[in-house]
């Protein structure tokens, strides 16, 4: 299946950079190397380099 | 390549393409100007464009409801036309947002068409035509108690000015029940039948509140000078019977009553009345709140092809959750209704979720997470 | 009855074994909830077998783990009404013996065991009949029929079994054996007589 990558929008920017934040602090493995200890700075790190493990369904796709 | 084509080519609204055209046709710009402007144009509109997710409503609220403190609460007069009184202020807002039957000040703004519109006599003389003349504005009106007579003395001026013809005055005044009309040269002389002070009297504010000329509802009209064309302001609003006179232009005459906009020009102009008038009424006060707000107001109001007041009685009694309702006013009555009935709330809407302390369905609680762990 | 059924469950995956194989961890995560509990619709769940599908792992608001709806399959055990059964007797009482059904216990009342004066032999931790010497004791095999049942789906230990052999073919099974030895005796008795 073809994945469409679309901007998103900064709700879903601060839900995901929060969900994996909180995984990480709940002891979820890193799947980068950081020097950060901070759970919020190592997500937007993630983020960034699109590694995070979390996709987005948007409204109006079917379930 | 060419301007045109490269603009029309830009995903972009066609009012912004327009004006991008106009204004950048008439300069001698570079090809790299012109792409940076576009860039620009692209960034900035994109930049303007609400996310998905935002609480719209709840942002329209604020916008127009911090405005709204800050305006008075009184009524004060038309700025430019100094005659005619209208109600202005939050009191106006007020009575926008509630759908009123009819405004606490009806008034309408009537133009005339191409060739009338810069003639200051077809401006008069209309005026004078729309405008209500009773019969206590031409004559002066005089009960005799001894004879049990009525004496209208008409003054010759206000007859010519305002071109009314006294056969046409009698055939009105011989509507009246019980009274036998004489004209005696200028005047006319009334005779009820029954000789009684009290009919007499009766008689007096009948004749004084007969309409001879004009539309019963309009009590003042006053021309103005706007730019090169005159425009006739009128106190009290008839839009129906405006509209059939001739030389006026049908397509900009407007009244400041929304229910009547949509009886008469249908909901899409009643729409764009309530945000022409909003706006109008905010300006007035010196505030700006981006138009969008004012638009989302406007559409809620109308999308149902009526005009409804935001409000108990309109979109805030219609909500089909219960909670919401019930959280808006009148609490133990909804709730009461709710529960005899049996209805269900399916809690699709914010308010009921803050209620029951859910995450709403605005901003971030409306993105669905799906994990990517597992099967690819 | 025992019974292998394909089952819709939802399980959270906390964040601390994201690193793990998902499936595996989903069927481990299953097993330590699921495994042993009761269920008044399925009784008692006794293995998860094997996972069939994850589903979609949904993440909400305010935990960082994910939640599976995770299709599986179970092996049950519902002790039915009028089900027999087959057990091995684990507690002789004074009021009667407890069989192992299985997962659970089933309580064979001593006014159920037979047609006879059951009297309780606290030395030899035995249940003797008056007039047939029958004695009933732990570790006997028995066969036995159910006449209620009460699960309790939080305290799966305070769930209740009654059961029955005071009827035809029911009872401890050398009881068994010997009635149709006997039977077949008799049997071959009248056709020895019905040929002379």
């Amino acid at each position: 299946m073809k994945e469409v990558v679309k901007k998103l929008t900064r709700y879903e920017r601060a839900r995901i950079v929060g969900a994996r934040a909180l995984q990480i602090s709940m002891g979820a493995p890193t799947l980068i190397e950081s020097n950060t200890t901070d759970p919020i700075d190592m997500a937007l790190e993630e983020l960034k380099k699109g590694v995070i493990p979390i996709t987005i369904k948007r409204r109006g796709t079917p379930r | 390549m060419d301007l045109q084509e490269t603009i029309k080519a830009l995903k972009l609204p066609l009012n912004v393409k327009n004006d991008l055209f106009a204004e950048l046709s008439p300069l001698q710009l570079s090809d790299d100007e012109i792409d940076e402007i576009l860039e620009t144009t692209k960034k900035v509109y994109e930049r303007s464009r609400v996310e998905p997710c935002e609480a719209v409503g709840t942002i329209a609220a604020q916008s127009i409801g911090e405005p709204g403190t800050q305006m008075t609460m009184r009524t004060f007069h038309y700025a430019g036309v100094a005659d005619i009184n209208v109600t202005l202020g939050l009191p106006r807002l007020i009575e926008i947002v509630d759908a009123r039957k009819v405004p606490d000040t009806p008034m309408m703004t009537i133009y005339l068409d191409v060739e009338s519109a810069t003639d200051r006599d077809k401006a008069l003389q209309l005026a004078w035509e729309i405008e209500g003349t009773h019969v206590s504005d031409i004559a002066d009106i005089l009960a005799d108690t001894d004879e049990m007579q009525i004496y209208l003395e008409f003054d010759d001026r206000a007859l010519q000015q305002r071109k009314v013809d006294l056969d046409a005055v009698v055939t009105k005044l011989e509507t009246l029940q019980d009274v036998d009309v004489r004209v005696d040269g200028s005047n006319i002389v009334l005779i009820p039948s029954v000789k009684r002070y009290r009919a007499l009297l009766q008689i007096v504010e009948k004749a004084k509140a007969m309409v001879v000329k004009g539309i019963d509802d309009i009590k003042r009209v006053v021309v103005r000078k706007e730019r090169e064309e005159y425009v006739l302001y009128t106190e009290g609003s008839s839009l129906k019977k405006v509209m059939v006179l001739e030389h006026i232009d049908a397509t900009r005459t407007k009244t400041n009553n929304i229910n009547e906009m949509a009886e008469v020009f249908g909901i899409e102009a009643a729409r764009n009345s309530i945000i022409e008038e909003a706006m109008d009424t905010l300006r007035e006060q010196g505030l700006t709140v981006d138009v969008r707000h004012i638009m989302l107001v406007a559409d809620m109001m109308t999308l149902d092809g009526e005009v409804k007041q935001i409000g108990r009685h309109g979109i805030a009694g219609e909500k089909t959750s219960v909670l919401s309702r019930a959280a808006f006013e009148v609490t133990v009555n909804h709730l009461l209704d709710a529960a005899i009935r049996g209805e269900t709330d399916e809690l699709v809407g914010v308010t009921e979720n803050v209620i029951v302390g859910q995450p709403i369905l605005l901003g971030t609680g409306d993105v669905r997470l799906i994990a990517r762990t597992g099967r690819e | 009855m025992y019974k292998k059924a394909k089952l819709i469950d939802t399980v959270r995956l906390p964040p601390e074994r994201l690193g793990e194989e998902t499936i595996a961890v989903l069927k481990d995560l299953l097993r330590d909830k699921l495994e042993g509990r009761i269920d008044k619709m399925l009784g008692s769940i006794i293995a998860v077998t094997d996972v069939l599908d994850i589903g979609e792992g949904r993440i909400l608001a305010g935990d960082g783990a994910i939640y599976y709806d995770v299709t599986f399959n179970a092996i049950t055990f519902k002790p039915e009404l009028q089900e027999i059964l087959e057990g091995k007797v684990v507690e002789i009482v004074e009021f009667g013996a407890f069989v192992g059904l299985g997962p659970l216990d089933g309580l064979l009342h001593v006014s159920q065991i037979a047609d006879d004066y059951i009297s309780y032999d606290e030395k030899n931790a035995r249940l003797v009949g008056k007039e047939t010497g029958r004695a009933i004791a732990e570790g006997d095999m028995l066969r036995a029929r159910i006449v209620a049942v009460s699960l309790n789906e939080r305290e799966p230990r305070e769930s209740k079994i009654g059961l029955t052999m005071r009827q035809a073919a029911l009872g401890k099974v050398e009881w068994l054996a010997e009635a149709r030895d006997k039977a077949k005796k008799e049997e071959e008795e009248q056709n020895a007589r019905t040929s002379v």
